[in-house]
């Protein structure tokens, strides 16, 4: 999986600054993973609530890496959850758990300059 | 432009304290609402971009507290949301926001929505600045026009101001009744008094009077010295029968007045006390503006102030003289006495005069009870006294009783 990140839009987003860059990465490393735990243990437990509002975090957290697929499968949960559908849920969070971590990758490889 | 971001989400809300920050405005980022709240209590903001789902006070409620505290200045708000949905829109809008914008924000549209907001915000000020400034200069009018009103009759003045009536150049021939009063031998009073006592006297008298006629509905027209001439019919009319029955009623009240100031003035040792006579007559008169376009009077003329005033020199001191056109009137509510005639000079005929010896109610011994001697002025109206009035009149009453017991 590769190329999630519009890497061209996402440096005109920060204004080339990439030291800003890497500090909203180290937030979603540090944050966003956090709150994938919370999205997954939410999932494990059936917890309606605590998947909308986790999914929906999520999903305004990566709209800030000009991610679409990410940020779709974000909102995909959060919409799931809404509706009340739990059933088909654990598959839903590990295909975004996997969108996440390559985002995470894939963004950090931008920063040490092996992406762009 | 002072900025107050409200998202708890990490990087959004950091990318948008530095994209606001490099457009030059002064931000300050709360991680959630309850924060934001707690910012805005403490300071002043332009500008809120607030998220919309957030834990504890949510975008919503942020903005309903807001517009809630009225006594704050204005605050632009913009919801940030990834929703998009009308019927969100309608319910952020309901709540009091100003604008939104759909993460993630364009930097672009972020700018122009500020824009907006700011030119908004400029205005809003603008707006409460010169309102401010309106109320101060209406509050120094109002000022100014309650020290003018003093030289008005407050019936005139009330009327102008509620623009039933222009300052313009301009008379009508109406029917009213008109009232002159005069102090008895007041060159003679005035002359064993010191001038500051005169003017304190004359003043208290003249106040007393005005009260009166306020009470009344009378158009005060003037003091003349000593003398009030007062009108009724115009500008406001209860029909000719009424406005006679007004007047003489306010004469009998100020000759009822009069009796309770001589007993002050005589009990403060005043050698004196003025004594009141009073005329009244009901015809047609020229009423409106007299003078100029520089200063003008809204007055009275004609051949009826005349006689108002030779029937008030004819009268009895402390009483009430009214002409034939007046007690036709007012006969049926109002006993009187038939005088002598009166010549007046400009009227072919004497004019038929009567005395006003009463009402024709308290005749009936109903609610009214009136009494007068040098010790003692009594009038007492029962017609609506109830309660801690009646309570009130019935010690005073009983006070003044165990003061004419024997042993005092």
């Amino acid at each position: 999986m590769s190329n999630l990140v519009d890497q061209e839009a996402l440096l005109d987003r920060v204004d080339g600054d990439l030291e800003f860059l890497e500090e909203t990465v180290e937030l979603l490393e540090s944050d966003g993973r956090s709150l994938v735990e919370q999205l997954k243990a939410a999932s494990a437990a059936g917890d309606q609530e605590g998947l909308v509002s986790k999914a929906h975090m999520l999903k305004g957290m990566v709209s800030n890496f000009c991610a679409d697929s990410v940020q779709r499968a974000a909102e995909e949960i959060e919409h799931a959850a809404r509706r009340g559908e739990l059933d088909g849920m654990p598959p839903k969070v590990e295909g975004f758990i996997e969108l996440f971590d390559c985002l995470c990758r894939e963004t950090r490889a931008m920063l040490s300059g092996e992406g762009a | 432009m002072r900025i107050l971001i409200a998202e708890d989400e990490p990087i959004s809300r950091r990318s948008l304290e530095r994209q606001l920050g490099r457009l030059g405005h002064d931000v300050i980022a709360a991680s959630d609402g309850t924060k934001a709240w707690q910012a805005l209590q403490m300071s002043n903001f332009d500008i809120v971009v607030s998220d919309w789902d957030m834990p504890g006070v949510t975008g919503v409620e942020l903005i309903r507290r807001i517009r809630a505290a009225r006594d704050q200045p204005f605050v632009y708000i913009i919801m940030l949301t990834s929703r998009t949905q009308t019927e969100d829109l309608v319910k952020g809008i309901a709540a009091g926001a100003d604008d939104f914008l759909t993460k993630p924000f364009e930097k672009a549209e972020l700018e122009v929505r500020l824009l907006a907001g700011e030119r908004l915000v400029r205005l809003e000020r603008d707006l409460t600045q010169r309102s401010e400034e309106l109320q101060a200069a209406q509050s120094d009018l109002r000022a100014l026009a309650d020290k003018l009103s003093k030289y008005l009759s407050p019936v005139i003045y009330r009327s102008i101001f509620e623009g039933k009536q222009d300052a313009r150049i301009a008379t009508q021939r109406k029917k009213l009744t008109v009232f002159f009063s005069d102090i008895v031998d007041f060159t003679a009073t005035s002359e064993s008094l010191d001038p500051e006592d005169l003017a304190s006297f004359l003043n208290e008298y003249l106040l007393a009077m005005t009260e009166i006629v306020i009470e009344y509905g009378g158009t005060l027209d003037k003091y003349i010295g000593d003398a009030i001439l007062v009108f009724f019919g115009d500008p406001e009319t209860l029909g000719e029968e009424q406005d006679a029955y007004r007047c003489v009623a306010m004469a009998m009240a100020m000759q009822q007045r009069m009796r309770v100031l001589r007993q002050r003035w005589e009990a403060a040792g005043r050698r004196r006390p003025f004594h009141v006579r009073m005329g009244i007559t009901s015809g047609y008169c020229n009423v409106g503006n007299f003078g100029s376009d520089v200063q003008m009077s809204y007055t009275i003329i004609g051949r009826q102030v005349n006689l108002a005033s030779r029937l008030e020199t004819e009268s009895p001191p402390d009483e009430i003289l009214i002409s034939n056109s007046t007690w036709a009137l007012v006969q049926s509510q109002v006993r009187c006495a038939r005088r002598d005639p009166v010549v007046v000079k400009g009227f072919a005929e004497a004019i038929e005069a009567y005395q006003v010896l009463g009402m024709i109610e308290e005749q009936s011994g109903g609610a009214l009870v009136e009494f007068s001697s040098p010790a003692l002025s009594l009038r007492l109206d029962t017609t609506n006294l109830q309660g801690q009035e009646r309570e009130t009149v019935v010690r005073e009453l009983q006070q003044a009783l165990s003061r004419l017991a024997p042993s005092n």
